[in-house]
């Protein structure tokens, strides 16, 4: 009460109503003070307990937290340990292809090295059985003899030329080149190609629809333009497909030509730069680029331009239906109804059959053909059908035998040359051609213009003497000849004998070849 | 320099379309003339003018000679309007459309051209492109009659063009891909066509006329047909001239095949006489898709009045649309024309 002492030292003892109130207010003060001080020591026990409350949650908290990251940790070493763990397996896997591939290399150099052996024994005893140097020898006879009847076969051809082609026949008997001898240093080296399809990672199954067939580059082919698959009901039923990676091994009385096929679209699609053009002569309902697109999409995915050639309308539309099926638009591409000649003359043709693939002018336009169908009208006593045939509709009316039981009606239709097709293109990535020995026409008048276009070219070729004349004239105008197959006849390859129907012919052109030399 | 959407014969909005190009000047080569752009053109492709009686009695003279042309220094005009001759007015429209066309391009400039003749348009809008938008360039030039298509070629190496870069084109255009019964003969007069020989009614009264002559005409043109492609008939191209022509079997493509390599084309130029009727309708979609400017000589007015039509209803900007046969009035000055005149735009493109 230092206050109240205070006071009271002031006032002293003469005011005695006066202090009394002054004690009496003072006693209010100090008891507003003391109110305070319990007031205020409540707030702070309060805030203090409200103090421990929230520490106590800020620990809870925290403990949840460290709970979490415990967690998290953990979770995160687990999956660590199944990464480590995947990878180590995966390594072992890679381990396990490699020693199997190492060991497939190991026995596969064996079986070559064993083979190479019993050929070079073979050759030394049949040197040693060969009668070198004895003319006279029956052997040696026996073989001169038979060169000399190929001989004679030929100048017969030279001089009769052959029935259907006439006057334009291929000119053979020029020995400037052997035909049992490369003209290009890799000429049929296959084992080139032994891993050009390496990088294809096909499934062993593909998925087909109802009505489809399917290949291992995952290409719908609608049955009905399959001539040899019939129309079975697992196809039409549709599902799942075994499919096979295209391959010459043990091919045997198979369909090597397909491999040559898409040997040459991977290799084009490869090389292709900035756009691929592909050109398919005789395209039937699409077969060839198709696949040189799917290849192309696998391998090298440029912008495309695909351009199909085909007299016969029905087969035209089974290309735009081909195109479709396989995710192609065709009102991107350059599909031409019409027969592809040396002129631009309408050629007589002929048209149906769609799909059998056999239908050429080679057979019914040369003018002996043509010679023929004057003789069979005239024959027929209906010359005054026939003109009015030809002149209101362009047909003579008279069928033709393409082969397969099959016929075609002989009309006129419009010819497209070489030249008209490359002209709108700078560059062509592969030409394909399979039009029925009309290659021996169409081809050779514009063997300047491919050479300045064209960069690589794949001709089935139909009757020796036409493939002869045609690998004659690439390699004589210095072209690389990649592959060079006769038709009609069995090859020996590295890896077994192969049957060829179509002949093979493949030539580089070297202005464009940089990539594949480098390469090889 | 563009006409906007729907304003037809807005002739003032190119006033100043040959602005920048200055006429050519220089000397020419004995036997050529020149236009503004400087394409040299041998005389001997428009010889039939002077020599043909009747056909252009302006030009006639029966004193034609090709040496009086060229050899000396000359300046050039660029084209007119005002008070054009058909020819003149023709020649106008197709150079503003070389030259709108040349400078729309963009990349590389593709300009096709119907019944090419001996390549006049080809090379005129090479030669515009040249001038305002230098391009790479493809030039693809339609023509059937074998003469024209060597003076083509000509026409292209005397103006600095490599033919064997385009893509000249020896076949017929039609509405379908079968061989059409055209008139092969009389190069430069460019009135070949087979609208008057093809169709059905021309095919079936060539078969009457030789089946009625009897056993041997109709020998004799079966002959013809199987053997050479060819009736063996001649038809006067041009009514009271000495113009034939022998109605031969040809070749035939359509504007499908045509545009089939390109994504874009710049200009596609016809002057077809009369078969345009039957060329365009057909691929009026595809047109749409890609070509940006298409200017078409007509023939006939019922032909100008449904390719109009057909263009202007399926959404195409009609730039220019005059009648053939006729004269016009415009504010750049009065003028006539022979051929019609069709331009129009594609809105898309």
């Amino acid at each position: 009460m230092n206050v109240l002492r205070i006071a009271k030292r002031m006032l002293g003892n003469s005011d005695q109503a006066a202090q009394t109130a002054i004690e009496a207010r003072l006693n209010e003060i100090i008891a507003g003070v003391a109110n305070q001080t319990e007031l205020i020591n409540q707030r702070l026990t309060e805030t203090i307990h409200g103090l421990d409350n929230q520490s106590q949650l800020i620990n809870q908290r925290m403990s949840e937290n460290v709970q979490g990251l415990d967690n998290q940790s953990e979770a995160f070493t687990n999956s660590l340990d199944k990464l480590v763990q995947g990878i180590q397996n995966q390594s072992e896997r890679l381990s396990n292809k490699l020693d199997k591939l190492i060991e497939g290399q190991q026995a596969h150099l064996q079986l070559v090295g064993s083979k190479l052996d019993g050929l070079d024994d073979g050759i030394k005893s049949q040197s040693q059985a060969l009668p070198i140097g004895n003319p006279s020898h029956p052997l040696i006879e026996q073989h001169n003899e038979h060169d000399a009847g190929i001989a004679r076969t030929i100048r017969a051809i030279d001089a009769k030329g052959n029935p259907l082609i006439g006057p334009k026949e291929v000119t053979v008997g020029n020995d400037e080149f052997d035909d049992d001898m490369p003209s290009s240093p890799d000429e049929n080296r296959l084992e080139r190609f032994q891993y050009i399809f390496e990088s294809i990672l096909a499934p062993p199954e593909v998925e087909a629809p109802p009505g489809f067939l399917v290949d291992f580059m995952g290409i719908l082919l609608d049955s009905r333009f399959a001539t040899s698959s019939g129309h079975d009901a697992e196809i039409a039923a549709g599902g799942s497909r075994r499919v096979t990676i295209p391959t010459l091994r043990e091919n045997y009385n198979a369909d090597s030509e397909w491999w040559f096929e898409t040997v040459d679209w991977f290799v084009a699609a490869l090389e292709a730069r900035g756009q691929f053009v592909m050109v398919s002569l005789g395209a039937s309902y699409g077969a060839q680029p198709v696949g040189a697109y799917k290849a192309l999409q696998m391998v090298n995915p440029l912008p495309v331009k695909l351009v199909a050639v085909e007299a016969d309308p029905q087969s035209c539309n089974r290309i735009r239906q081909h195109f479709r099926d396989n995710g192609i638009n065709p009102e991107d591409h350059w599909i031409v109804q019409a027969a592809v000649s040396d002129t631009a003359e309408p050629v007589l043709f002929p048209i149906g059959a769609s799909g059998l693939g056999s239908n050429n002018c080679v057979s019914t336009n040369e003018p002996k053909a043509r010679d023929i169908w004057i003789e069979t009208i005239k024959r027929n006593g209906d010359a005054t059908s026939a003109l009015e045939n030809l002149i209101r509709y362009g047909s003579t009316g008279l069928m033709h035998n393409i082969g397969g039981g099959c016929s075609g009606e002989v009309k006129f239709v419009s010819a497209i040359t070489v030249a008209d097709l490359l002209s709108p293109f700078d560059k062509v990535d592969l030409l394909e051609c399979d039009i029925q020995q009309s290659e021996i026409v169409a081809l050779p008048p514009y063997l300047d213009l491919l050479r300045r276009k064209v960069k690589r070219i794949h001709i089935g070729t139909h009757g020796e003497d036409v493939h002869r004349s045609l690998h004659r004239m690439f390699a004589k105008a210095g072209w690389d000849v990649v592959f060079n197959y006769k038709p009609n006849a069995t090859h020996q390859s590295p890896w077994g004998r192969i049957r060829i129907n179509d002949g093979v012919l493949t030539v580089q052109n070297p202005d464009f070849s940089t990539v594949s030399r480098n390469r090889n | 320099m563009e006409a906007p959407r729907n304003n037809i014969n807005d002739l003032e909005h190119f006033r100043n379309v040959f602005e920048g190009v200055k006429p050519w000047s220089g000397y020419v080569p004995p036997r050529f003339i020149v236009d503004f752009l400087g394409s040299l053109i041998d005389i001997e492709f428009n010889s039939m003018w002077f020599t043909e009686p009747g056909l252009n009695p302006a030009a006639y003279n029966p004193d034609f000679s090709p040496e009086k042309f060229g050899g000396e220094h000359q300046e050039t005009a660029l084209p007119h309007i005002a008070n054009a001759t058909a020819p003149e007015a023709e020649a106008w429209f197709e150079a503003v459309d070389w030259m709108v066309s040349a400078r729309e391009a963009r990349g590389r400039y593709i300009m096709i051209t119907l019944g090419a003749n001996y390549g006049t348009q080809a090379v005129g809008a090479y030669r515009a492109l040249q001038t305002v938008n230098p391009l790479p360039y493809k030039l693809v030039a339609v023509e059937p009659v074998p003469g024209n298509l060597e003076w083509i070629k000509r026409h292209m190496r005397n103006n600095g063009i490599d033919p064997d870069k385009q893509w000249i084109v020896p076949l017929a255009i039609s509405d379908k891909i079968d061989p059409v019964l055209f008139p092969i003969g009389a190069p430069g007069f460019g009135a070949n066509n087979c609208y008057s020989t093809n169709e059905h009614a021309a095919r079936a009264q060539y078969a009457r006329e030789f089946i009625t002559s009897g056993t041997a005409a109709t020998a004799e043109a079966l002959h013809n047909l199987l053997l050479n492609n060819t009736t063996g008939l001649q038809k006067t191209l041009l009514p009271g001239h000495n113009v034939k022509a022998e109605i031969k079997l040809v070749s035939s493509i359509t504007l499908h095949e045509l545009l089939g390599p390109f994504e874009i084309v710049d200009l596609l130029e016809s002057d077809i006489q009369q078969s345009e009727i039957l060329v365009f309708p057909p691929f009026i979609d595809l047109l749409r898709r890609k070509v940006r400017r298409i200017h078409i000589g007509t023939h006939g007015e019922d032909v100008h009045v449904a390719l109009h039509n057909l263009f202007a209803d399926s959404g195409w900007d009609v730039i220019f649309s005059y009648k053939p046969n006729a004269k016009h009035e415009s504010s750049l000055g009065n003028f006539e024309t022979n051929d019609g005149v069709l331009t129009v735009r594609n809105p898309d493109l």
